[in-house]
């Protein structure tokens, strides 16, 4: 069965490019670009993966994974943090928060589809 | 001036009403000894002994203590606290102050140049993070940028995509360039007050993915240092196609004065329509139309018709009418033996540099070690459409006796697959062109095992 991930991005050429990337890869995305509603498009989608931004109209993407991870059906949902925020003590911030694994932007496809495979293996 | 110390300016005044030390010693009541520990700065002076060496030396204790910085002195030890490996002496700084006092002014100024610096940069980072405009301006240039990388990254390496999904990250590109360009202006404006965000009306605006106004499919031309005039290259200009208007008024139109907001501009702009004067009275417009049909548009051939140097032809060539479909549009790319770009008229089909080198494959490049000869050339760009190419490269100057002589060279080119294709070329040897492979810049050219290449792709994961 293909993998499920969902993109949490408000900028759609990002989207665009990384569905694209995705897509080849056989899986199955599904898109939110509100930070306010993120929550319950996971709890609607139930992804294998989250694409995660940082900087999302009306609620950050820290906020979110700390949500999700108090929440028991997402709690062990992957999430990639992608953010244009690359210093250490973002990091630092994400990783607490509870992110599974973070790039910063402009990211190489390359490396975005290879991290994603990785997190699905792990998870399955 | 350099500064002089207390001790040290006590010395000069003395010696300059001509007292020994052992006599001013004896009349402000120290030894003579003790004087001259303040007069190598090594003993502080103050209170009742600085009035009575003023009084003695006939100036005021201000005057006498006025060079006395004490703030550089507090400069010294601030910066020896800091940097305590150093073990400077400064229980010695009076008197390397007073000593080498021209020595001492150049420190002082270099400790407070880096203080400014630091507080600079410290400023600069703050603004950096709190602003809040800058922090978002930034932001969203990572973000144009991730967009731009990753959409261009699909194109180049992911070479079958269907038309509409290709036409549509060609213009996701499109739009995040521009944002990116925008913002790139936002940003400058913010540190330089004197910047304007402005949008140049004489730049010609793509319209549906093309270039509008009268520039036929250039999709932009250069000179290098003269943005501005870089659209006027290649452009046809019937005022400068003949004689009757003197050049000089043609350009003190609006329609070129938009392009000299620099002298450099204009002195560029001078040079290209004198240039072009000239090309067109020695090879009329209609003549070269005419001729250059018969002969399929092959520059080497009409410069011997013409009895015309090569690069006068390609000049020719590249300022032809737009607006005749049956004759082929020509780039042209003009460089020093640097690779400096002088002229640049760009197609679609094949990009060009804008200041200096690129892909080392290039003929042009190659025509500079061929002076005099031809090179006529198919060219399969790794991001473009293939081109025919004429290249030539010609001696400036010959006065600089020893040195061998400084080179220019052109290159005139046109999309492949035009009528002019029929027919063959004098520089085109034993009936089949030379084929040659090539990219724009190493940075951005994925071709591999290419033996050329001197830097890695900058998309290689």
């Amino acid at each position: 069965m293909a993998a499920k991930i969902l993109i949490v991005e408000d900028e759609p050429h990002i989207v665009e490019a990384v569905r694209f990337l995705f897509q080849r890869e056989g899986w199955e995305c599904t898109v939110e670009a509100d930070g306010a509603l993120a929550v319950d498009t996971v709890s609607s989608s139930d992804p294998d993966l989250i694409i995660l931004d940082h900087m999302l109209p009306n609620k950050s993407g820290i906020d979110i994974v700390k949500e999700l991870r108090q929440r028991e059906s997402s709690r062990d949902v992957p999430i990639l943090m992608l953010t244009a925020k690359g210093q250490a003590r973002d990091r630092q911030m994400a990783q607490l928060a509870g992110v599974s694994s973070f790039m910063t932007k402009p990211f190489a496809n390359g490396e975005l589809v290879e991290e994603a495979r990785h997190l699905l293996a792990d998870k399955a | 001036m350099a500064l002089q110390l207390i001790g040290t300016r006590v010395r000069l005044l003395r010696r300059a009403l001509k007292m020994k030390q052992s006599d001013l010693a004896q009349s402000v009541g120290i030894s003579a000894s003790y004087l001259n520990l303040i007069e190598h700065n090594k003993r502080p002076v103050a209170g009742k002994l600085l009035l009575a060496l003023a009084a003695e030396l006939d100036v005021t204790a201000e005057d006498l203590a006025r060079n006395a910085d004490t703030n550089m002195l507090e400069r010294f030890h601030q910066t020896a606290r800091r940097i305590p490996s150093a073990a400077a002496e400064l229980e010695r700084i009076n008197e390397f102050i007073g000593r080498f006092p021209g020595w001492a002014e150049l420190l002082d100024d270099q400790i407070r140049k880096t203080e400014t610096q630091a507080d600079t940069l410290a400023s600069l980072s703050d603004q950096f993070h709190h602003d809040p405009v800058l922090r978002d301006t930034l932001h969203i240039m990572l973000t144009n940028i991730t967009a731009i990388r990753s959409t261009a990254e699909i194109l180049v390496l992911h070479g079958a995509l269907e038309a509409e999904q290709r036409a549509r990250f060609d213009a996701n590109i499109f739009q995040e360039s521009k944002r990116l360009a925008r913002k790139a202006e936002e940003l400058l404006a913010a540190f330089d007050p004197d910047v304007t965000v402005t949008s140049n009306p004489a730049m010609p605006q793509k319209v549906d993915g093309k270039a509008a106004g009268n520039l036929g499919d250039i999709q932009s031309a250069g000179m290098q240092d003269t943005s501005n005039l870089a659209y006027l290259v290649g452009r046809f200009v019937p005022a400068l196609e003949t004689g009757e208007i003197p050049v000089s008024d043609i350009i003190a139109e609006t329609e070129f004065t938009t392009f000299t907001d620099t002298p450099t501009a204009a002195k560029h702009l001078e040079s290209w329509a004198g240039r072009y004067r000239k090309v067109a009275l020695a090879l009329p417009l209609d003549d070269i139309i005419e001729t250059a049909e018969r002969h399929h548009f092959d520059p080497f051939t009409l410069a011997e018709q013409y009895q015309q140097d090569v690069p006068t032809v390609f000049f020719r060539l590249a300022h032809l009418p737009t607006d005749k479909p049956e004759m082929p549009q020509f780039g042209l790319l003009e460089i020093d033996n640097s690779a400096g770009v002088l002229l640049r008229k760009e197609l679609r089909a094949l990009r060009l540099p804008t200041r200096s080198g690129a892909c080392p494959r290039w003929p042009i490049y190659r025509a500079l070690s061929r002076p005099q000869q031809g090179i006529m050339a198919r060219l399969n760009p790794i991001d473009g459409l293939p081109c025919i190419s004429y290249s030539y490269a010609w001696q400036t100057q010959h006065h600089l006796t020893g040195l061998p002589p400084l080179m220019r060279a052109m290159m005139l080119y046109r999309e492949a697959g035009s009528l002019a294709d029929k027919a063959g070329s004098r520089a085109q040897t034993a009936g089949t062109p030379l084929e040659i492979e090539v990219g724009f810049h190493c940075a951005i050219c994925a071709r591999t095992n290419c033996g050329d290449r001197r830097e890695a792709y900058a998309l290689t994961s």
